[in-house]
């Protein structure tokens, strides 16, 4: 093949890229359980605040809302959504969502929050924390009143919770 | 490169002499990012050594085979899976330090040292000639940042602190300067750029340092050829003199 020629530059870079790709997916099979792995191990003492001593994997999910950070499976209790949304506070809070295998809400736990005091804060606190451990995944979050921001982005968020939690049924 | 570095072999010569950062100002920008802790330049300069070297293996190994159009985008190729594989080892083996690293370990791909290594070395040099290029040159990175590193961590944190980046325990740490003493800018990017001018001036001070003592050598060596010259052309009209 004339070594000048466009035919055979092509094949060298296809070629090159076949290889190259093939190496790639060859450490990929090797270190993907790795790094999911990891990513549950970090993630497994705020899970276990939900579902103590469960089995949790990593799920692969498309959110386009943009309110979901991660999925966890826990087998034979349900599912851990993973929320961060943004209430008064710029920072943003994240917090657990839970749904049980039923469809019922297994768990809400605040992760992060920067919420103000007597205001944004309330919606961590029982009896918020109560409504919404009562809803399932085909209820809406409520709002809370002097808190509208803050009730408002964790409805948000439970929304494309549920709406994932449902559309794996 | 000056006549006085192609000169200097030495292993530590070459460490400040083709040193690529304070030397030939290479790969400045990850330099100044991540250089806070002793770990962060250990990690970042042990996955540079290893992509400069793999890459210049395997560049050196295809350049008889790569025509000159198409071999910036084959060494890209090259680079860039390699950055890929040991960003995927990091982040399996080394969660930590990959986070810590974050972006700056894909942004390997654009380092000008690699590729410039690749262009102006491994592509027209041997197997063996390259992989010792990559190696040196990866060393002398990673001395760069291990000495700016030093730097910053101790001035800015009065730590000397390193831990292991499998499992994120202190394998030691020392207090050099009292808590009260430290200055905390130079673990911010102002700190960074105060570091590396200090730094690069100490390198190009040793530089013309050597330079200098050459010339004054080799006026010397030109002085004494002179006077040995003229010492010879004496010799040889005196004879005929004393005959005359």
């Amino acid at each position: 093949m004339n070594r000048e020629g466009t035919l055979y530059k092509a094949v060298l870079l296809g070629v090159l890229c076949a290889v190259c790709g093939l190496l790639l997916g060859g450490v990929n099979a090797l270190t993907e359980p790795i790094i999911t792995e990891a990513a549950i191990a970090n993630e497994k003492a705020n899970l276990e605040l939900i579902y103590p001593g469960a089995s949790f994997a990593a799920q692969d999910f498309t959110d386009d809302s943009g309110y979901v950070q991660g999925v966890y499976s826990a087998e034979g209790k349900g599912m851990i959504y993973k929320i961060h949304a943004t209430g008064y506070n710029s920072e943003g809070f994240t917090f657990l969502l839970a749904f049980n295998d039923d469809g019922s809400v297994g768990g809400f736990k605040v992760l992060e929050e920067n919420e103000t005091g007597g205001f944004g804060k309330r919606c961590f606190e029982d009896p918020y924390v109560s409504e919404v451990n009562a809803l399932t995944s085909n209820d809406s979050a409520p709002l809370l009143s002097g808190a509208t921001l803050t009730s408002t982005a964790i409805q948000k968020g439970f929304a494309a919770a549920s709406a994932l939690f449902n559309s794996r049924k | 490169m000056s006549t006085a570095s192609e000169k200097k072999q030495g292993f530590w010569r070459e460490m400040i002499y083709n040193n690529p950062v304070f030397g030939l100002y290479l790969g400045i920008c990850s330099t100044l990012a991540i250089t806070t802790t002793l770990n962060n330049a250990i990690g970042m300069g042990i996955a540079v050594i290893v992509v400069l070297t793999v890459s210049n293996i395997v560049i050196s190994l295809l350049a008889p085979i790569t025509p000159d159009e198409i071999h910036i985008p084959v060494y890209i190729v090259v680079i860039a899976t390699l950055v890929t594989v040991v960003g995927m080892l990091m982040q399996a083996y080394t969660p930590t330090l990959y986070s810590t690293l974050g972006t700056f370990i894909d942004l390997i791909v654009v380092n000008c040292i690699i590729l410039g290594r690749a262009e102006a070395y491994a592509s027209s040099h041997n197997v063996a000639e390259s992989a010792r290029d990559g190696l040196m040159m990866g060393l002398s990175y990673t001395f760069s940042l291990i000495a700016m590193s030093l730097i910053r961590q101790i001035l800015g944190t009065g730590l000397l602190e390193f831990s292991n980046p499998m499992s994120n325990q202190v394998i030691f740490s020392l207090r050099l300067i009292p808590e009260a003493f430290v200055i905390p800018v130079f673990t911010t990017q102002t700190g960074a750029f105060l570091t590396f001018a200090v730094l690069a001036a100490a390198v190009a001070a040793i530089k013309n340092n050597d330079e200098k003592k050459e010339a004054a050598a080799l006026k010397a060596k030109a002085d004494a050829e002179k006077a040995a010259k003229a010492a010879a052309a004496k010799a040889a009209a005196k004879p005929v003199k004393e005959a005359a």
